[in-house]
């Protein structure tokens, strides 16, 4: 596979089949909360475009070596980097955007969108391909926040970037919570059929896994505890650094998807897989191979003898 | 008993009359996702309740003392995201020293501390003026909210499951955002925010 399709797939599959907001629903509340207006969506957008760029090309640099709990803590710092000086400098020079931004600003340190594509990419991933995954992944975000906003701002205000429509009916419910999610459930519905029609291979209901919602939330903690939880399906290298945890799936003889050079790769390919893939041709062949090894340096010994 | 009466108006306050997530839009996504999970519903509550609660009652604390009282709103906010990340750390040398390191509990511990549910918490109370009493209740209410939340979320999602007529482009997650949109609907009402005037 040459390097722009590879670039082109990446892009086709943060963007558009895993659309972060419309198909993962991560990073719902700055924008359900926010995104009343076209200048606040537009505001939004751009916050998180920078704060994506940065701590995603951060984490990929920095923090390969680095242990996941101590990972998790190192996004909110990269975006606090980020976000402070920008809520400070709008709280001096747009006081406007900085009241209507209200709490929400600062709470952007914890989007759950940074953290997600820092663990899922950033730090498995090189610069590149993290850059382009963190300006693909931000800039659908930042089209649906904008068209959110948009919307929103004709139905609620009648308006369009403050000028006035003159329109017959205002909706000011729109700006809630619900006027949001409501218009983001119309958009995802949009997307969807758009993927259907266009990528009919591509499944974009596989961003939500929905296999569990009939299993009980009853039991003792204790069991409940042990159950398994990947919500987001970050990969197995929870505990170790990626680099330890590479070491360690070598040793055990677990196939990494770069040794299997599989053409398909994609972020739908599992980062790791486990051992139990294996077919009984590929023992076939190791069988094989070791009983060539076995022969070869019987005849080696043969013919120094 | 006035304490006891503070914290439970506080916590209805959060978890009913202003839903922090239906009618704030705090972890909304981490709401939904759960949802579709309903075994993590109690772990995930009791790491969020905790995290709520020690750090809004820590901050109100620090918001106590003449100099921070005297800092602006950036500088607050700096302060709760620190203390955020002094007590997740704390949390998770508490669990290393136990030695509970499994991946599971270490993903837990990170989505319960960093989400807005519980950063939100300190930005609120701050703006409300909460007094400490007050802002253990709102903090316990937090995550109570979210157990309410998740479990409206999950039944919808049940049977939106079931539900043949759903057209196929708005099967899955456009259904389930339209439905919590109709939740939120609800909270709206209860709060008494006006909707077409």
């Amino acid at each position: 596979m040459s390097n722009q399709s590879k670039v082109l797939k990446t892009i086709r599959n943060s963007a558009i089949i895993k659309n972060p907001l419309l198909f993962e629903a991560i990073g719902l509340c700055s924008v359900v909360a926010l995104a009343r207006s076209l200048k606040l969506a537009l505001f939004l957008a751009c916050v998180t475009f920078v704060q994506m760029i940065i701590c995603e090309v951060l984490s990929s640099l920095l923090l390969k070596n680095v242990k996941r709990y101590w990972r998790v803590a190192l996004y909110v710092i990269f975006s606090v980097m980020v976000v402070f000086p920008i809520m400070y400098l709008t709280l001096r020079f747009f006081p406007n955007i900085a009241v209507n931004f209200g709490i929400f600003l600062p709470l952007m340190a914890v989007n759950s969108l940074i953290a997600l594509h820092c663990e899922r990419v950033a730090v498995k991933s090189d610069v590149k391909k993290s850059f382009i995954d963190a300006v693909s992944a931000s800039l659908s975000y930042g089209v649906v926040t904008i068209i959110l906003g948009f919307i929103r701002e004709i139905l609620a205000n009648g308006s369009i970037w403050d000028i006035k429509l003159n329109l017959p009916v205002n909706i000011p419910v729109i700006t809630t919570p619900f006027g949001g999610l409501l218009i983001i459930g119309f958009l995802a519905a949009a997307l969807k059929a758009f993927v259907n029609a266009k990528y009919p291979d591509a499944s974009p209901e596989k961003a939500f896994d929905l296999s569990e919602i009939r299993r009980s939330h009853r039991g003792s903690i204790q069991d409940l505890m042990k159950e398994e939880f990947n919500p987001y399906g970050e990969g197995e290298d929870d505990v170790f650094s990626v680099r330890e945890y590479k070491k360690k799936v070598r040793k055990s003889k677990i196939k990494l998807p770069e040794e299997t050079n599989n053409e398909n790769e994609s972020n739908e390919t599992p980062l790791f897989v486990e051992e139990k893939e294996r077919t009984y041709l590929d023992d076939f062949s190791e069988i094989l191979s070791d009983l060539e090894n076995q022969n070869s340096s019987e005849n080696d010994g043969g013919d120094k003898q | 008993m006035t304490y006891f009466l503070t914290i439970l108006s506080a916590a209805l306050y959060v978890m009913v009359f202003q839903n922090l997530i239906f009618n704030g839009g705090y972890s909304l996504s981490e709401a939904i996702r759960m949802s579709a999970k309903p075994r993590q519903l109690f772990p995930m509550a009791i790491f969020i309740t905790v995290f709520s609660t020690v750090l809004s009652t820590i901050c109100v604390f620090i918001d106590t003392i003449p100099y921070v009282k005297n800092l602006n709103e950036v500088f607050h906010a700096l302060i709760y995201v620190s203390v955020l990340l002094g007590l997740y750390l704390l949390t998770m040398l508490i669990v290393i020293i136990y030695g509970q390191v499994s991946p599971k509990t270490i993903r837990r511990i990170g989505i319960a501390a960093f989400n807005t549910l519980v950063l939100a918490m300190p930005l609120i109370n701050y703006r409300s003026a909460f007094t400490p009493i007050e802002a253990i209740g709102a903090g316990l209410g937090a995550g109570l909210a979210y157990v309410i939340a998740v479990l409206l979320i999950n039944l919808g999602l049940k049977r939106l499951d079931t539900n043949k007529s759903i057209p196929k482009c708005f099967k899955g997650t456009p259904a389930i955002f339209i439905y919590t949109a109709l939740l939120s609907l609800a909270f709206t009402g209860i709060s008494g925010t006006s909707i077409f005037i």
